[in-house]
């Protein structure tokens, strides 16, 4: 495969997983914040009709973003795998595999817990309090990725001063 | 400065996900999610739900205004390494935001919203994602221009 299309994949891999990401998080906010909110002043039997719909419509795209997310992840991990497989780090802090697996298994526990609350006609128990518990856990997975991505770049600086990336061959 | 540095990034995507998704909850599933309702208990659950995405979208703003400085300043040492590339993919997606920006404060200006508001809030969903695409690129750009982007296959013999 060429350069080109090599970076062509890698780009829009990392633009559907921000993507994925941004529909996720800012639906779950919506749904979780916003329109309980603005349903107040409705009967109980209406809100529960609204947030039904809403849930019904919601599911697909929290199903896509799951696939995507996932998808994306594993090809953009592949991509970085040199670096955070790599053991040229001081200390575990500065260890970019570490960040990644933080970013990964709480980003998986997110998406699981997102998933569940769409599965089957009802919702769980409690739905807004797990949405709640998710939606911080979102959050915390974003926090991880962004000092992923800081250890990673600053990890590589570390190891070749002054010298490319490209030229050490990763 | 590099707790500083993750924290501004973290507002800014945290940010864009309160807009993008926010902006695609409000445009496609909120209002099929009470078209169930009666014409105008609908048309009131819509403003009050309008009145409280104000609130939202124009917090973004701001914090999108002060992290994106932010950001910029922190990488503009990397930006002048291939200006030729870097400047008109920066000036893109400010241009891209500034214009979504706009629209959003366009379309909830005022108690009742325009009559246009829903092609513009599906054209500004659009003008996200182009605004997000572009972002990616250019820190794609910034990272090959520092050499720190991963090597491709023809570079590693077919590995990562």
């Amino acid at each position: 495969m060429n350069d080109f299309w090599w970076w062509t994949i890698v780009l829009i891999a990392r633009y559907l997983h921000i993507v994925c990401t941004t529909v996720l998080v800012g639906g779950t906010l919506f749904y979780e914040m916003v329109v309980p909110l603005a349903i107040d002043e409705l009967r109980q039997e209406q809100q529960l009709l609204i947030f039904a719909r809403a849930r019904w419509i919601f599911k697909w795209l929290v199903w896509s973003s799951a696939i995507l997310l996932i998808a994306s992840g594993i090809f953009t991990s592949y991509v970085h795998w040199p670096q955070y497989s790599s053991e040229n780090y001081g200390s575990a802090a500065e260890r970019p595999g570490w960040w990644w697996a933080a970013h990964a298994s709480t980003g998986i526990m997110a998406l699981l817990i997102a998933l569940s609350l769409t599965i089957g006609n009802t919702p769980p128990a409690r739905p807004i309090r797990w949405m709640r518990l998710n939606l911080i856990a979102l959050l915390l997975v974003i926090f991880l990725a962004t000092a992923t991505r800081q250890a990673r770049l600053q990890g590589e600086q570390q190891i070749v001063p002054g010298q490319t990336h490209n030229e050490t061959g990763g | 400065m590099v707790p500083l540095v993750i924290f501004s990034r973290w507002i800014h995507i945290v940010t864009a996900c309160l807009a993008l998704g926010g902006v695609f909850f409000m445009r496609f599933i909120f209002p099929a999610g009470i078209s169930v309702l009666p014409d105008d208990q609908r048309s009131a659950v819509f403003l009050n739900t309008r009145r409280k995405f104000k609130i939202v979208i124009h917090t973004a703003i701001l914090l999108f205004l002060i992290t994106g400085t932010f950001n910029t300043m922190i990488a503009w040492g990397k930006y002048e390494r291939n200006p030729a590339l870097m400047h008109p993919l920066w000036g893109t997606h400010v241009l891209l935001a500034l214009v979504a920006f706009t629209i959003a404060i366009i379309v909830l200006a005022g108690p009742t919203p325009i009559q246009s508001h829903r092609k513009l809030m599906a054209i500004n969903f659009v003008i996200l994602l182009l605004t997000v695409a572009v972002a990616s690129t250019l820190k794609w750009a910034r990272e090959s221009s520092t050499g720190q982007s991963s090597p491709t296959p023809s570079q590693t013999g077919g590995n990562p």
